[in-house]
């Protein structure tokens, strides 16, 4: 077995700490295996860089715009927010779950009778949801961000639409 | 004013002090993401969505740590929840249609402004493609790749190694061929 394929193996096999990264020392010193890697100014050639990528004229509208809407809008969960002095179980954890019942029903009901309708009707059925036909965006639910998955089938004159809120720290997603 | 002086007059309230961390951080952000994710649509919106957290969260920023390698931490941590996103949403569309979804259907990224080059998106897992680019293109060691992909050193240094040694295969593979990189 050669000397680089005995590095491969061992970066492969070893565990993580210090005898891998005393192997992956030895790589950076050793001229027949920093041969194998590609070098900085190679991976700049292929990666996309910071002065590739355009002016900054539209970031920060999209930005501004959310952060001025979060801003007005701050007022209102505030308002309904339980007092300091006598705490109790918001019900914003129900509407969420209540809300996410009623999607995934809503769900269920439109795509269910799509699938079925497509299958009978033959092949068709957009499988692979294309850039035009998909849609991720970030959302708030119940006071929460949420990522909502928005498709459009026109086809069948259809959009679904999906929101999962994201996982808080530490909770599995 | 500088950086932290900036921050400060954020978190006083003036969201017009942030266009300036904004306009000074945005294209290397958004050359990460697309060196992450693959194509611009979703570079842009990941990008957003970080200045959105940023903004949001700047009262925890730490000073003592690296401003810029915090927003890369929060747009590392963002363009793993799109990937896993994704493939939620492949998983849930392929249920409910029930067939399998081909991982190469993708739709082909549009060639705006810089995107990666399909061999690169495939060849190179997101992580390697992320360690590669904060090394390459800003400069960081693995210790402070580590710190943005919030892994061990070690971790950090097996991905970058994986990276370099797929990225050299692909350029001596293509050597021959053709082009190979950015559009």
């Amino acid at each position: 077995m050669g000397h680089w394929a005995l590095v491969k193996l061992a970066v492969w096999i070893l565990p993580n700490g210090k005898r891998r990264d005393a192997i992956i020392e030895h790589v950076d010193g050793c001229p027949s295996c920093g041969a194998r890697l590609a070098g900085r100014n190679e991976a700049r050639g292929v990666l996309v860089k910071a002065e590739d990528v355009g002016g900054p004229e539209n970031i920060w509208p999209r930005v501004e715009h959310v952060l001025n809407t979060e801003s007005s809008a701050s007022v209102r969960p505030s308002a309904i927010r339980i007092s300091a002095g006598r705490r109790r179980l918001f019900p914003w954890r129900w509407a969420a779950v209540a809300g996410g019942i009623c999607v995934a029903a809503a769900i269920t009901l439109l795509v269910v009778p799509g699938v079925r309708l497509r299958r009978a009707a033959g092949p068709g059925f957009p499988a692979v949801p294309t850039s035009e036909s998909l849609r991720i965006l970030s959302a708030s639910v119940a006071g929460r961000p949420a990522e909502l998955y928005v498709v459009d089938v026109p086809e069948d004159r259809m959009t679904l639409v999906w929101f999962e809120r994201q996982p808080e720290k530490g909770e599995r997603s | 004013m500088n950086e932290n002086e900036r921050i400060a007059a954020c978190l006083a309230g003036r969201i017009e002090e942030f266009r300036d961390i904004v306009d000074a951080y945005q294209s290397p952000v958004i050359a990460l993401a697309l060196n992450i994710l693959g194509n611009r649509e979703d570079a842009e919106d990941a990008c957003q969505e970080t200045f959105i957290q940023v903004y949001r969260h700047l009262a925890e920023y730490d000073p003592r740590r690296s401003f810029r390698t915090w927003i890369f931490m929060i747009l590392h941590r963002r363009c793993l929840d799109v990937i896993r996103g994704k493939k939620r949403f492949r998983a849930f569309f392929a249920k409910a249609a029930r067939e399998s979804i081909p991982e190469a259907a993708d739709p082909p990224p549009p060639a705006v402004g810089g995107s990666l080059s399909r061999e690169i998106r495939h060849a190179l897992q997101p992580k390697e493609r992320a360690a590669l680019a904060l090394w390459a293109n800003e400069g960081l060691t693995a210790v402070e790749i580590a710190a943005v992909m919030e892994c061990a050193p070690s971790t950090a240094r097996v991905h970058l190694f994986h990276a370099r040694r797929k990225l050299k295969a692909l350029i001596e593979e293509k050597k021959d061929h053709g082009t190979l990189g950015a559009r």
